[in-house]
């Protein structure tokens, strides 16, 4: 199973993103996110025969907002808080299903059967990144919201 | 008389993505949505549709666990369906495409208009 650094997983995204999702983002550092104003989390598991992983979503409203906004073809003023409230988690398991679809696209999929994507969950709780030995991360500001991006990996426990 | 395109995925956001790409084609069509497989089950036992738009990573009942319960009815050689998935494992997307009735695949990410265009060749119209 291949490892991914900062930079692929940031160019994975940005190209996914703005493809279904019509949004431009822009890639920062992590210092220049607003991480006190991401409030909603999703995540999805993956597993290959040696290595455990998830791929883990952080969003703040705003950033809801604008996905809700693409995806469901409205003007984001026409979003209201409750649609955000109600759908902003739908949208972010999606992210993290097409993320994490390329991300094991990229570690080997196409070929390695072994490599598996599980289901997204949202959550109103960020990851605990401790648990994972290994991280790689990319961080983005859109018209106004800000997005980052973990991916999480360890050895499978025997 | 308008086309039925039943639109199989567990998030609803999407759903509406797709229902809104659907639209485009430039013909009358009428959209059904499941959020997962068995919803998709029952609906498809109540009535009849031109193409199936399938996920293929959902819960309760999986897109390949549909599949397989249709082909073991026989019911699957009647039907239209294309895999729109974030699946990318030639050897599994190779299985899923030997069975009856599941006409080609769409990898998310996807650009609507790929969609768009997609559906409108496997319901026959122009779009």
């Amino acid at each position: 199973m291949k490892s991914l650094v900062d930079a692929e997983l940031g160019d994975l995204v940005e190209d996914g993103l703005s493809q279904m999702m019509f949004l431009m983002l822009m890639q920062c550092e992590e210092e220049e996110l607003d991480a006190d104003s991401l409030n909603r989390f999703a995540k999805i598991p993956f597993e290959s025969s040696t290595d455990e992983g998830a791929v883990c979503i952080s969003a703040c409203p705003n950033f809801q907002r604008e996905l809700v906004a693409s995806l469901s073809g409205a003007d984001e003023e026409e979003v209201t808080d409750a649609d955000v409230q109600r759908d902003g988690g739908s949208a972010l398991c999606e992210i993290a299903n097409v993320v994490g679809g390329q991300v094991i696209w990229a570690m080997g999929a196409e070929d390695d059967d072994d490599i598996k994507l599980g289901l997204p969950e949202s959550s109103e709780q960020a990851p605990n990144a401790a648990e994972w030995p290994q991280r790689t991360s990319c961080f983005f500001e859109s018209d106004g919201g800000s997005l980052r991006i973990d991916v999480l990996q360890r050895p499978r426990a025997s | 008389m308008s086309m039925k395109v039943l639109i199989v995925d567990d998030s609803r956001v999407l759903r509406m993505a797709i229902r809104r790409a659907v639209s485009q084609i430039g013909f009358e069509t009428e959209t059904l949505e499941a959020g997962d497989g068995q919803e998709a089950y029952e609906l498809l036992g109540e009535q009849s549709v031109d193409l199936v738009l399938l996920d293929l990573n959902m819960p309760v009942l999986d897109g390949e666990g549909l599949l397989r319960r249709l082909a073991k009815e026989e019911r699957l050689a009647q039907m239209n369906v294309v895999l729109v998935t974030t699946e990318t494992n030639r050897r599994r997307l190779s299985l899923l495409q030997c069975l009856d009735g599941v006409q080609g695949y769409l990898r998310k990410p996807f650009e609507p208009e790929q969609l768009r265009d997609l559906v409108a060749e496997k319901l026959g119209v122009v779009s």
